[in-house]
């Protein structure tokens, strides 16, 4: 059976050739530590994460790649984000679709008197910045929101909310999981202090890989401390970046194929990569639509939301549903509650969950036929 | 002591915070052709146990010039006589 792979919001697969090249290659001819010591390898090692951060920085438009730490995914470069920043008394305002890589750190803050506020999005997952502006208080210090959810795909307004982040004086975070390498983001024209980053979704790299932008002159408080092959004979951590925040051997290998990934998207430009999964979105939506006893989350609108679209089949169960298109058909999707039930509130599914498609850069609109025809039939059987 | 009229050599050692700042430099030198090799840093310059550019004496002042130009964060130049160095300055 041939597999159809729709988890791209989950993980990217497949990769270019050349990603699994530049891991292979790191394994096999390079294999040393990167910032330590200056033997060939090393120099080596180190140059292939200095092309990685120039890479990233150019990206998102990151005038000093020093600023771009490495983190093994999102969850730690967000976890760093709010807990570098944030202090008792502290006010922060979120969004009702974050992800609980946001919302469980927040919890946890809020036992040491962190203050949340939650910004009620509207069933389709979209947000009206005015009601950010009226959540900000005296005591706000930071506005944390994702780019684009991964439960519906909507977009959110980074860059009218990074605005009011800068006129309110508070730190702008922003969640690019499921955004970065797919949707255009440029740290300065959208107000980002804070861009937290995945390797494996979008940007095309391997699992383990990740980070966070933290902007010059913003004061981070590091959660690790440990060798960074700098300033050795002092006890107390580095403060300059990236050391400050990269203690102990990272994953060059995984960092090697994200910059692989990165230049590939580079190469073949965002614009041409977000055009080709509005339509595999368009394709996917129009089928879905037309099939009886099929309801559709988000905003059900290419141009407003990312490769993500979530779904439920009349009253069967969204595992089901799953578990179907996988046995029978070789479609690889998600069911449940995608680690996001504050979402799942915002959009009333969170009893029942939800099955979400997340088509990528390398699916067809074969791909996108054969889901379709495989929904209409598993429809047609629940009746 | 060197005899009268005779000039002491010098190895200049371009030093840095971390691997980073120095492969950049590294990078933007090589871009402009301006000679330079990464050796370990002196220990007696600095704690830093990765690497400097070993640049020749003459070659410092357009090497500055790009430094200032990239922003690339330095810790200082060390500039070692050569007789006393290991690394022989070539």
């Amino acid at each position: 059976m041939d597999i159809t792979y729709l988890d791209n919001a989950a993980t990217s697969w497949p990769k270019p050739e050349c990603v699994y090249q530049a891991v292979d290659r790191f394994n096999r001819e390079i294999g040393a530590n990167p910032g330590r010591g200056s033997h060939r390898k090393t120099i080596e090692a180190g140059m292939l994460l200095l092309e990685t951060r120039e890479l990233l920085a150019r990206l998102f438009n990151v005038k000093d790649s020093s600023r771009i730490v490495f983190m093994p995914n999102v969850t730690y470069a967000l976890n760093l984000g709010l807990k570098g920043i944030l202090n008792p008394g502290d006010h922060v305002v979120i969004s009702s679709m974050e992800h609980n890589a946001v919302a469980r750190p927040l919890h946890a803050l809020e036992q040491t008197g962190v203050e949340v506020s939650v910004v009620q999005c509207a069933p389709d997952g979209s947000l009206d910045p005015h009601d950010v502006e009226l959540a900000v208080r005296d005591n706000t210090r930071m506005i944390c929101m994702l780019h684009a959810s991964n439960l519906t795909g909507t977009i959110m307004p980074v860059e009218e909310v990074g605005r009011i982040a800068r006129q309110k004086g508070a730190v702008f975070l922003v969640d690019a999981a499921q955004t970065a390498g797919v949707l255009p983001i440029d740290v300065e024209a959208q107000h980002i202090d804070l861009l937290a980053f995945t390797g494996h979704k979008g940007l095309l790299g391997p699992q383990g890989t990740g980070g966070l932008y933290i902007r010059p002159g913003l004061e981070v408080r590091s959660l690790i401390e440990g060798g960074t092959g700098s300033l050795s004979e002092e006890v107390s951590q580095p403060d300059f970046l990236p050391d400050r925040f990269e203690s102990g051997t990272p994953n060059t290998p995984g960092l090697a194929g994200l910059g692989a990934g990165v230049k590939y998207l580079l190469e073949v430009g965002i614009e041409k990569v977000r055009r080709h999964e509005q339509e595999l979105t368009e394709l996917l939506l129009s089928g879905l639509k037309e099939i009886k006893g099929v309801t559709l989350y988000g905003p059900c609108d290419s141009r407003r939301q990312t490769a993500v679209v979530s779904l439920n089949v009349a009253e069967l169960d969204c595992g089901e549903l799953c578990f179907m298109l996988d046995r029978n058909y070789g479609i690889i999707s998600r069911s449940g509650l995608h680690c996001s039930p504050l979402a799942h509130r915002t959009i009333g599914t969170i009893k029942k969950g939800a099955c979400r498609l997340s088509p990528g850069y390398f699916n067809t609109g074969e791909d996108i036929e054969k889901t379709v025809r495989a929904v209409a039939e598993i429809a047609r059987g629940s009746r | 002591m060197l005899p009268v009229g005779e000039r002491i050599n010098y190895d200049c050692y371009i030093l840095f915070p971390n691997h980073h700042e120095g492969l950049r430099l590294h990078k933007e030198l090589k871009a402009v052709g301006i000679k330079c090799t990464i050796a370990p840093p002196p220990r007696a310059a600095t704690s830093f146990c990765g690497i400097s550019l070993l640049v020749a004496e003459d070659l410092i002042e357009p090497a500055r010039q790009v430094i200032d130009r990239c922003g690339v964060k330095i810790e200082g130049i060390a500039r070692i006589p050569r007789e006393a160095s290991t690394s022989g300055g070539k």
